[in-house]
């Protein structure tokens, strides 16, 4: 009785866990490909350096940070997967959604400050709670970058 | 180098991919249960075999760790026991030594008969280290001596066929294993592990151990009274309670009455005497 009750906990647990976090990731990268063509024209490199058309700007410091929980259902599936080794698409997926909306966070701070492009970005992350008592992690992107905003 | 006027749009599916998780789940599911299905299975079957050669002193120190509960599991809380509680239990140990005589037990070992002072649950339990446990509702349930021996004989053929150890080893080394894969790393696993399964009613025994140890005291019985009337007694009486009432508590710890039923009274036949005369209860058993 006590070993159905647990099972039943577990099942209701990971039911919860793929329904909603299925959800939540369809939503959000409908959202993350509508607002990346928004932001075509706002481009972010790499480049150390401004180009020369951009050496009259001023320039600032743009962020974005993300931080996204794993769900249950992709903790079990990833716990599995930890067993027989491979590539661990349940958290491929996550990843791949924090650097995407950071970047778009990243951006959003340039376009509201007028910048035209963003150099020298770098992307960061980390684990939050990953560690803390094998209790439900979560993934954090951050990235930065320089804004050169054009003198008016 | 000219710098770029927008930025790129990059095909989706390069750093993940948009299979169905469920898919990747359930095949890993059934990949890793059928795996700890099959180990499980060779586990039990190595554990089974291979537990009756454990010495019986170690298995009397294992049941050390217990042997606190074993007493208070025979008396009431914070009381003394009665006299005739006392009284009872040297009866039960005197009609257990007797059966054990005649039971054949290897020369290691030895056994020990607790009384529990539990009038609403006719039980009989045997555990680790030989010791056996009678409640004294199982006292009110029979009407004779032959009907108490065979319960009695009967826990005495686990002790002697080393089902408490066996059901031990399979515990341990099953839920062990368990926390192998699941990842419980540190050595307190193992202690309450040891702790959980070695709790006395949590042993239990299958239907092929039932079967035996119902043979081995149908022999018993029989050797000391010459014929085995009265052996069925505990356990019609059990089975009728169990249609009656929907009492759940003695299929889990005995299952399968009514088959054992049968096979007690095939034996009976099988044994038919002309005389069979029935002992009285020892007085001081007659609650």
């Amino acid at each position: 009785m006590d070993a159905l009750f647990q099972v039943g906990i577990f099942v209701v647990l990971l039911g919860l866990g793929f329904f909603f976090g299925r959800r939540a990731e369809r939503k959000h990268y409908a959202s993350i490909l509508v607002r990346e063509d928004e932001m075509r024209d706002l481009v972010i490199t790499t480049d150390r350096f401004p180009p020369s058309e951009f050496l009259k700007h001023h320039s600032g410091m743009v962020s974005g940070n993300v931080v996204i929980s794993v769900d249950y259902f992709k903790m079990v599936t990833a716990g599995l997967r930890s067993l027989v080794g491979g590539r661990l698409k349940a958290y491929e997926s996550l990843l791949d959604r924090a650097r995407r909306e950071a970047l778009l966070r990243m951006q959003d701070q340039a376009n509201r400050a007028g910048a035209e492009a963003i150099i020298n970005t770098k992307i960061e992350t980390c684990r939050i709670s990953g560690n803390a008592n094998k209790g439900i992690g979560s993934i954090e992107v951050l990235v930065y970058g320089t804004a050169l905003i054009p003198k008016k | 180098m000219a710098f770029a006027k927008r930025n790129p749009k990059i095909p989706e599916g390069i750093n993940a991919s948009d299979d169905n998780p469920l898919k990747d789940f359930l095949l890993l599911l059934a990949g890793v249960s059928g795996f700890v299905v099959i180990c499980v299975t060779l586990l039990v079957l190595f554990s089974q075999s291979l537990a009756p050669y454990i010495p019986f002193h170690y298995e009397q120190k294992i049941a050390q760790f217990y042997e606190q509960q074993f007493v208070e599991t025979g008396k009431q809380e914070g009381q003394a026991p009665s006299l005739k509680f006392q009284e009872a239990e040297a009866a039960l140990q005197e009609l257990g030594s007797i059966l054990a005589a005649k039971a054949d037990l290897p020369e290691q070992i030895d056994l020990q008969f607790h009384l529990v002072n539990d009038a609403d649950v006719a039980n009989a339990f045997a555990t680790l280290g030989g010791h056996i446990f009678v409640t004294t509702g199982l006292l009110q349930t029979v009407s004779s001596e032959n009907a108490l021996a065979m319960v009695v004989a009967h826990e005495i053929a686990h002790v002697k066929l080393r089902h408490p150890i066996q059901a031990l080893s399979r515990g341990v080394i099953v839920q062990l294993f368990m926390s192998l894969v699941i990842g419980g790393q540190d050595a307190s696993a193992v202690q309450s592990v040891l702790g959980q399964t070695g709790l006395l009613t949590l042993l239990s025994f299958n239907r092929s151990m039932e079967h035996q140890a119902d043979s081995e005291a149908l022999d018993a019985l029989f050797k000391q009274y010459g014929h085995l009337k009265h052996a069925e007694q505990f356990f019609k009486k059990m089975s009728e309670l169990g249609h009656k009432t929907g009492w759940k508590e003695v299929f889990y710890t005995h299952p399968d009455v009514e088959s054992r039923i049968k096979h007690i009274q095939n034996e009976m036949h099988r044994h038919q005497r002309t005389s069979q005369q029935v002992v009285p209860l020892d007085p001081r058993l007659i609650r």
